[in-house]
């Protein structure tokens, strides 16, 4: 809260090194290895039957000068067919071995970053935003299904043809292959002028069009307040202004890749002149046929497109090389923290709270403390309100108690009070299972899902029936799912119908029911609904608390009206604690709040 | 730019017409390189058949001469002709960008039903999308004259051969399209599956925290590998048929070259074909199938721009019809002269119609019970707003919108650059000084865009100081402090109340149910469910008998 506008400075999660990156691949490759050797095999079968064709002109334009029959015509017609055959299955097997490998591969590294960023600790979420985390799991890993599907068949393919073309020039004539080999350094050379030059001018050009998405977004989700100050123009001149940016960089970036492909044409021209001098030569000398030299350029321009297709997609492998390194920068940092384990049972404990100190700064000796030296005890079933105005540390509190933020200092734990079971346990050492079967939270953000109302209720418990999914809705009043066009089915979220936000609020609570936890912390539950949504709201989450322990940071003070206790926080401290009773008739702070309150 | 086009079509004619500077140049470039690529297998074909087999000097010096000549065309007409039309469409999809916005934010209202994520997405990709078909253009008109020089060039070396080609070729292509549909429909199935996988991460990473609140990690997990297998198993199916077709593709131009092969070899057998003309017949024989597939894949592309175009021009035409339909009755009839502001005739469901004044110098509160009475007043009341100027009249919405800038651009909405001050009243009454005082920078502190680094509170004050600075003589202000705690906002409503105030001339309204402001308003209008509509000072009101004096009490007590 009052932290978050000092935390504009984030850390960035970790990024891998692209060797580790492709290490963390090697494992799932090795999974598939016999769909490998397929893609392989395949590949080079189809590679090379297509020299059967340049293979066959060849030989015709040697023999047939010298007088063969048309047995020599049809011998090589049937060997292009079959050649044919062998690349219609190559094509078609290599494609599926492919697909059995990387969509698979893609598949799973697209989950395995969703779960590590699930398991990331709160605290290291907060930190670092959770815009960065959204772009590498939702942006990147789209990028690289993307590129799986639609480039990485072109480049295995092209990479291929390559390979196996340049060993069938060689075995035609292995001087002739030799003079192939010219084109390695000036496509070599052509990457190495492009790369280093490509790589700035394309992040440039993805910066502009992050700048034009995010100005599109913010005046079109701000056009009403835009309209109401009338300050449209302004912000159009932005949107212009970063769209017509984007636009020259797209124009520079594009003149600069014609130039690339014009690098490759200068290669092509010059060793297909090469080729055709060299084969001049051997010809003269008696060392080859005219059509050995025939063959050998038309192999050579049966290359350009392959090539081309490498240089020109080289930015995308790129691009889809760094999106790699980003996600598994997520999976990394997800199995270096520290994982909760074990089996834990602890009945009906309190929840503890003792002496505990935040800061969000670095350095924990820092002076700027958020909370400086709470205390709470929370009896099971007991319901204590926190009071307080803005800044005064009441979210941070209610964070650590429900185990989403560790404590710069202090204790917060479960403590069973019996003797038998397990005693004092911290909340950071519970699994995240058994923690969530104890204590529950409602935060301030709402979020309702892309799904139907059922899924999005039983988050807590998956598998609930639809009888308690829809008795949980009860519970808190949700009167307006009967309303709805499709019951339960109903699409709500960002895909489906709008709901209001008591609605969207009460899903919030009917989830808190069906988790069923011995402790609920509501944090400001009630805050957007408006007033007569307000009330109702109080109603649902008093229905969704009753029978545990909750602790509620009041936002309205008639949620700490009705608790069994309550505190009132100033500068990260407890200054009053009692009943509602107790600290009107005290006349203190509270009682001040109360008044103005409730003129 | 002064019609709106008002279909697909027309709005690409308009383009190519705008764009036809870049354009003309860029087709005929990209035709010449087209032509030169057609021509490489003819110049090996040359080469061999007058320079290699007679082993004359002269002839290869000519040749080689020739090759660089041929290829300088070639690379400097891809060069530039893909330039022009890529500039083509750069400026297009620019034009269309802005556009879009341009009528999204200044016509009198979008339609209801058009969100501003779909806008968004208008004018994003679908701008990108209708203005590729430059691209198309230029690549699918270059590809049919390329075919046309290899068909003439096919027809003038030896028309018996070159006859077979020109219809072997298009046969065989037309086998490989036939199931060319059921794979580009599949495709897009696959890219639709992927799209709704990233949807779906993305929606459970905005999620995070009240997943992790939850211990709803298991049920995350469970969602997203659902859709991402979905994803992967169209991956497969996708990869296997389009390498079946590519397969396919490959078989049947093979034996369209095996039969070329067999024709041309038989013809020089007789002597009616030199071997030039074999290898040159031969090499434009695979050459043809490029053009062929890339027209058959911009016929594809096209329709996909098409059908963005139509998306841009409907909501263009929507956003047009809305301006220009004269809205239905209006809720309110507003009225502001030298003293008060009159709203009459205000529907307030049921038959029910409400009349009250604010006069200049005073706060009135409005308190509603039904969301739809309140929503028609406050539709009436920025209605009414829109046609006078800022410094007249106000009406500070309800959801909080913040553009990246600073603090202070926020409040005086002087969005670009500009060092305008703020009376520190304002920053006072909105209660931004507390928040000021978190922040090194003061109202120099960055605002990211859509205010994603602000509290909600936090944000609601930035957009009360906005509403004060800019101090207009009618504010209108709807539920401004929901966010803000209550000490603060009893605060904030007696200091806007006496910055208000202080200004003779000014009337204030303010929409909401926060006993802070309605203790501090000069008077207070109930409206509720049924029942007579009440007014008068808050205390009276508390005070009141009768039901709808009791529908108050439960209205504002918090």
């Amino acid at each position: 809260m009052s932290a978050s506008a000092e935390q504009t400075d984030q850390t960035t999660l970790s990024i891998a090194s692209r060797r580790r990156s492709f290490a963390h691949l090697a494992p799932l490759l090795r999974l598939r290895w016999g769909w490998l050797v397929v893609l392989v095999l395949a590949g080079i079968a189809n590679a090379g039957a297509g020299l059967v064709g340049p293979w066959a002109i060849g030989r015709l334009v040697d023999v047939l000068p010298a007088g063969a029959g048309s047995d020599v015509v049809i011998e090589c017609a049937i060997a292009v067919a079959i050649a044919g055959v062998v690349m219609a299955l190559g094509t078609w097997i290599g494609a599926w071995a492919l697909a059995h490998i990387a969509m698979p591969i893609v598949g799973d590294l697209r989950t395995q970053v969703v779960e590590s960023a699930l398991s990331l600790q709160s605290q290291r979420v907060e930190s670092t935003g959770t815009g960065d985390l959204v772009s590498r799991v939702a942006d990147d890993s789209r990028k690289i299904s993307e590129a799986a599907a639609q480039v990485l068949p072109l480049i295995v393919e092209s990479l291929l043809i390559v390979i196996v073309s340049a060993i069938g020039l060689s075995a035609i004539d292995w001087r002739l292959g030799l003079v192939g080999l010219v084109a390695v350094p000036m496509y070599w050379l052509t990457l190495r002028w492009y790369l280093p030059r490509s790589e700035p001018i394309y992040k440039e050009e993805r910066a502009a069009f992050g700048r034009r998405a995010g100005r599109l977004l913010g005046g079109l989700t701000g056009a009403r307040t835009l309209r109401a100050y009338r300050a449209e123009a302004g912000e159009l001149d932005r949107i212009d202004a970063a769209s017509g940016q984007a636009r020259d960089l797209s124009i520079g970036v594009f003149s600069f890749l014609t130039r690339a492909f014009s690098r490759n044409n200068r290669a092509e021209a010059v060793v297909l002149s090469l080729l055709l001098i060299a084969g001049f030569v051997l010809v003269f000398s008696g060392q080859t046929t005219a059509g050995a030299v025939t063959t050998a350029a038309l192999v050579f321009h049966r290359l350009f497109n392959p090539i081309g297709a490498l240089v020109g997609l080289f930015d995308q492998i790129q691009s889809a090389g760094a999106s790699l390194t980003r996600m598994v920068g997520v999976i990394d940092e997800a199995s270096t923290s520290p994982r909760r384990s074990g089996e834990i049972c602890i009945n009906r404990p309190a929840l503890m709270l003792e002496n505990l100190w935040f800061t969000y700064d670095e350095d924990p000796g820092s002076s700027n403390h958020v909370l400086k030296g709470v205390s709470l005890r929370l009896e099971p079933g007991e319901v204590v309100a926190v009071v307080g105005t803005t800044g005064a540390g009441k979210s941070t509190l209610a964070r650590i108690a429900a185990g989403l933020s560790v404590p710069s200092c202090g204790w917060a734990g479960l403590d069973s009070g019996t003797a038998a079971s397990a005693g004092e346990v911290e909340l950071t050492a519970l699994p995240e299972s058994v923690l969530r079967s104890h204590i529950s939270m409602v935060a301030q953000e709402v979020h309702t899902f892309n799904g139907t109302l059922r899924e999005n209720v039983a988050l807590p418990v998956p598998d609930a029936t639809d009888e308690q999914i829809a008795a949980a809705l009860t519970k808190v009043g949700a009167g307006w799912v009967g309303e709805l066009p499709t019951g339960l089915d109903t699409e709500v979220g960002d895909g489906g119908i709008r709901l209001s936000a008591v609605a969207d609020q009460s899903i919030a609570l009917a989830r808190l029911v069906l988790a069923d936890p011995d402790f609920a912390i509501l944090d400001e539950a009630s805050a957007e609904a408006g007033s007569a949504g307000a009330h109702v709201l109080e109603a649902s989450a008093r229905a969704a608390v009753a029978g545990r322990g909750a602790l509620v940071v009041a936002h309205r003070l008639s949620q700490a009206e009705t608790a069994d206790r309550v505190l009132v926080m100033a500068h990260g401290r407890i200054v009053e604690e009692g009943t509602h009773e107790e600290l009107v008739a005290a006349g203190g702070r509270y009682a001040q709040l109360w008044s103005a309150w409730s003129a | 730019m002064s019609k709106t086009p008002s279909s697909g079509s027309i709005l690409l004619r308009r383009a190519a017409r705008r764009r036809l500077g870049l354009l003309l140049p860029g087709i005929i470039t990209m035709s010449l390189w087209q032509v030169c690529e057609a021509l490489v297998p003819v110049a090996i074909g040359i080469v061999v058949d007058v320079a290699i087999i007679p082993l004359s000097v002269p002839a290869l010096i000519v040749s080689i001469v020739g090759i660089g000549l041929l290829f300088t065309v070639l690379s400097l007409g891809y060069r530039f002709g893909a330039r022009f039309c890529n500039s083509a469409r750069e400026h297009e999809a620019h034009a269309l960008r802005v556009e879009i916005t341009h009528a999204a934010l200044t016509s009198a209202n979008l339609p209801p039903d058009r969100a501003s994520g779909e806008v968004l997405s208008i004018a994003s990709a679908d701008a990108d999308t209708a203005a590729q078909s430059f691209a198309q253009a230029g690549r699918g008109i270059a590809s049919v004259l390329g075919m046309i020089t290899a068909a003439v060039f096919l027809l003038i070396a030896d028309p018996v051969t070159g006859l077979v080609v020109l219809i072997a070729v298009p046969i065989g292509l037309i086998i490989v399209a036939l199931p060319g549909r059921s794979v580009s429909a599949k495709a897009n199935a696959q890219l639709e599956a992927v799209a709704r996988a990233g949807r779906s991460a993305s929606d459970l990473m905005h999620g995070l925290r009240v997943i992790k609140a939850m211990g709803g990690e298991p049920w995350a997990v469970g969602r997203y590998r659902h859709t991402s297998d979905e994803a992967a198993n169209a991956g497969i199916a996708t990869g296997e048929r389009t390498g079946r077709l590519a397969g396919l593709g490959a078989l049947v131009m093979s034996l369209v070259l095996a039969i070329v092969l067999i024709v041309a070899g038989l013809r020089l057998i007789d002597g009616q074909l030199s071997v030039g003309a074999l290898i040159g017949i031969l090499g434009m024989t695979a050459f043809l199938t490029e053009p062929m597939r890339a027209l058959a894949e911009i016929v594809g592309l096209f329709a996909q721009s098409h059908g963005a175009a139509q998306r841009i021009s409907q909501l263009l035409t929507d956003i047009d019809g809305a301006g220009a339909a004269p809205t239905t009755a209006p809720a309110a009839t507003i009225d502001i002269d030298d003293e008060k502001i009159s709203v009459r005739g205000w529907a307030a469901g049921e038959g029910r119609t409400v009349d009250f004044t604010t006069q200049f110098g005073s706060l009135t509160a409005i308190v509603v019970e039904q969301a739809e009475t309140e929503t028609a007043l406050i539709t009436a009341l920025a209605g009414h707003a829109r046609s006078t100027g800022l410094g007249q009249m106000l009406v500070s919405p309800h959801t909080v919108d913040l553009f990246e800038g600073t603090i202070r651009s926020n409040i005086t909405m002087i969005l670009g650059a500009g060092d305008a001050p703020v009376a520190p009243e304002v920053l006072t009454a909105s209660g931004v000084d507390e928040l000021l005082g978190l922040v090194d920078t003061g109202l120099d502190h960055r605002i990211q865009e859509l205010g994603g680094n602000l509290s909600g509170g936090q944000r609601q004050r930035v957009a009360l100081a906005r509403a004060l600075h800019a101090d207009p003589q009618v504010l209108v202000l709807h539920e401004p402090t929901t966010a803000v705690d209550a000490v603060t906002e009893a605060r904030i409503a007696d200091r806007v109340q006496d910055l208000r105030s202080s200004r003779g001339n000014a009337a204030t309204i303010i929409l909401t149910s926060s006993p802070a402001f309605l203790a501090a308003a000069d008077s207070v209008v109930f409206v509720p469910d049924t029942g007579p509509v009440l007014s008068g000072k808050h205390a009276e009101l508390l005070a009141a008998a009768g039901a709808s004096a009791e529908a108050y009490r439960n209205a504002v007590t918090r």
